[in-house]
């Protein structure tokens, strides 16, 4: 089943920083790392993907370097930085927070009636 | 080579939409490898070569919407503070004009016509905008044409302007942008060594001798002064690759004779001697001066000074800050001192976190100017010889 945009733009960044916070890694590889751990859920394009980290380079959340790669071609780095790992942790906690009130609502307040 | 030009064409597409060019060779370098490893991995997955190249370009999405959103990126912030700030003392100094109106009897205003004051204010103030919003890397693109344009125009002007009034007044405003076109040349300017030191200080010349032909004042020398402080900076941080001093002497040399032979010989020389001794011509030329320092002589530190400033010309430009002084005392010039000193050391700040050489040398061109042009202002109206 295809995830609707307005329900993935949102949590994006977060994912992308989770991934980041692993390892450094190259945009092609976030794209096909993401897909393959979502059982290909989210199949992001590159034009999605490329503005959003270009944003949080400049809010001081990630930064890039060069490396070469493992087949030698000299490709764009990108890694989390302490910024990045503050942001990671709040949005985290607001994605907690959102889950649990979201099924909560789904389930007649279940959820929340029982923490 | 087909793969090649859809992955350019693509790329130019997504370029085309992002307005701040220093982020295309970047943006550029990462989409490609990008369209690359998709192609690379879609012929692993076993299409042919020219197969995995349409699809690698369909998977990175519609060109022109990752190009806007690219653009959306890398746009900067406008700093709607500093414009508003500027606009802000561009009001104080219209309302300070007619106040100046309104309190002093003068006999002779030049330009005191309200309306059309506010007029030239509103032009002011969008000229203002537009140019805060002007693309600068305009100068590095085409420096050859802005400097013989420029050159040439000022050398035409006065054919012009024969026919206008106020030729001498508003030519001064032509002069203003003589260091602006110097940075580009001395930006663009390919040569090294002593001949392209050389050769970068003889295109200033041609600068001063241009403005000599609109308007022979001491505003050339001031503006040329300022594009020589610019050519100072660049030999100092070893852009012609010279021996420093040997630079500094083949710079400096000439213009002490020259200024010698100007003291001794011309009319501006003349000119120079009246600015430091008004009482030489005290109803002539040195009669500013002269109205000048019988008005600050009575000022007061707080409150209103006791010699009429009326007679002092040209109350509502130039020398609206000894009206000030006369009027409200010496903290008035404390107060603008400061804000002044505050607007310099923000702007230099401003000029020194400018991360590209070009953007760096229009910056401290500007800077420099207005430093020089607001000392010299402030010092002939408050503190004359």
């Amino acid at each position: 089943m295809e995830i609707s945009k307005s329900l993935l733009s949102g949590s994006l960044s977060l994912l992308l920083l989770r991934l980041l916070e692993e390892e450094d890694m190259y945009g092609h590889q976030m794209i096909a790392t993401l897909k393959q751990r979502s059982d290909n859920t989210f199949a992001l394009k590159a034009g999605t993907l490329y503005p959003l980290l270009h944003n949080l380079e400049k809010q001081g959340a990630v930064q890039t370097y060069e490396k070469k790669s493992e087949t030698g071609r000299l490709r764009i780095y990108y890694s989390i930085t302490p910024k990045g790992r503050g942001i990671l942790r709040d949005k985290k906690t607001e994605w907690n927070i959102f889950t649990k009130a979201v099924s909560s609502v789904l389930q007649g307040g279940q959820a929340c009636a029982a923490t | 080579m087909q793969q090649h030009n859809l992955f350019r064409d693509y790329l130019d597409k997504v370029c085309e939409q992002i307005r701040w060019k220093k982020a295309h060779s970047v943006v550029c370098r990462e989409l490609g490898d990008h369209l690359k490893d998709e192609q690379a991995a879609q012929i692993d997955a076993g299409i042919t070569e020219d197969e995995a190249a349409n699809q690698a370009v369909l998977d990175m999405g519609d060109a022109t919407l990752v190009g806007s959103q690219l653009d959306r990126a890398y746009r900067p912030r406008p700093a709607w503070s500093v414009i508003a700030v500027t606009a802000a003392l561009m009001i104080i100094g219209f309302f300070a004009r007619i106040y100046i109106v309104d309190h002093i009897e003068i006999h002779y205003i030049q330009g005191n016509n309200i309306p059309r004051s506010m007029l030239w204010l509103c032009i002011t103030i969008v000229a203002l905008v537009v140019g805060y919003f002007l693309d600068y890397t305009i100068l590095g693109k085409h420096p050859l044409l802005i400097g013989a344009g420029f050159a040439i125009v000022l050398m035409l002007l006065p054919y012009v302007y024969d026919f206008m009034t106020y030729r001498l007044y508003y030519s001064n405003y032509f002069m203003i942008f003589i260091p602006i076109v110097y940075v580009a040349i001395l930006w663009w300017w390919p040569y090294q060594g002593y001949s392209g030191l050389i050769g970068s200080y003889l295109s200033l010349l041609v600068l001063v001798i241009a403005g000599l032909v609109l308007r022979g004042s001491i505003a050339v020398f001031v503006y040329g002064g300022i594009c020589g402080l610019m050519l100072t900076a660049e030999l100092l941080k070893g852009r012609f690759a010279v021996k420093k001093p040997r630079g500094m002497l083949i710079l400096y040399s000439p213009i002490v004779l020259f200024f010698l032979w100007l003291w001794n010989n011309s009319s501006i020389g003349e000119q120079v001697k009246i600015i430091l001794h008004p009482e030489l011509e005290p109803l002539g030329r040195g009669f500013q001066a002269s109205q000048i320092r019988l008005v600050l002589e009575s000022a007061r530190w707080i409150g209103q000074g006791g010699h009429t400033a009326s007679n002092v010309p040209d109350l509502i430009n130039s020398n609206m800050l000894t009206f000030f002084i006369h009027q409200f005392g010496w903290i008035s010039l404390a107060i603008v001192l400061l804000l002044f000193g505050a607007l310099i050391v923000f702007s230099s700040i401003l000029t020194i976190k400018q991360k590209s050489r070009l953007g760096r040398m229009v910056s401290m061109a500007i800077l420099i100017s207005l430093t020089v042009e607001g000392s010299v202002k402030t010092s002939s109206t408050c503190l004359p010889p």
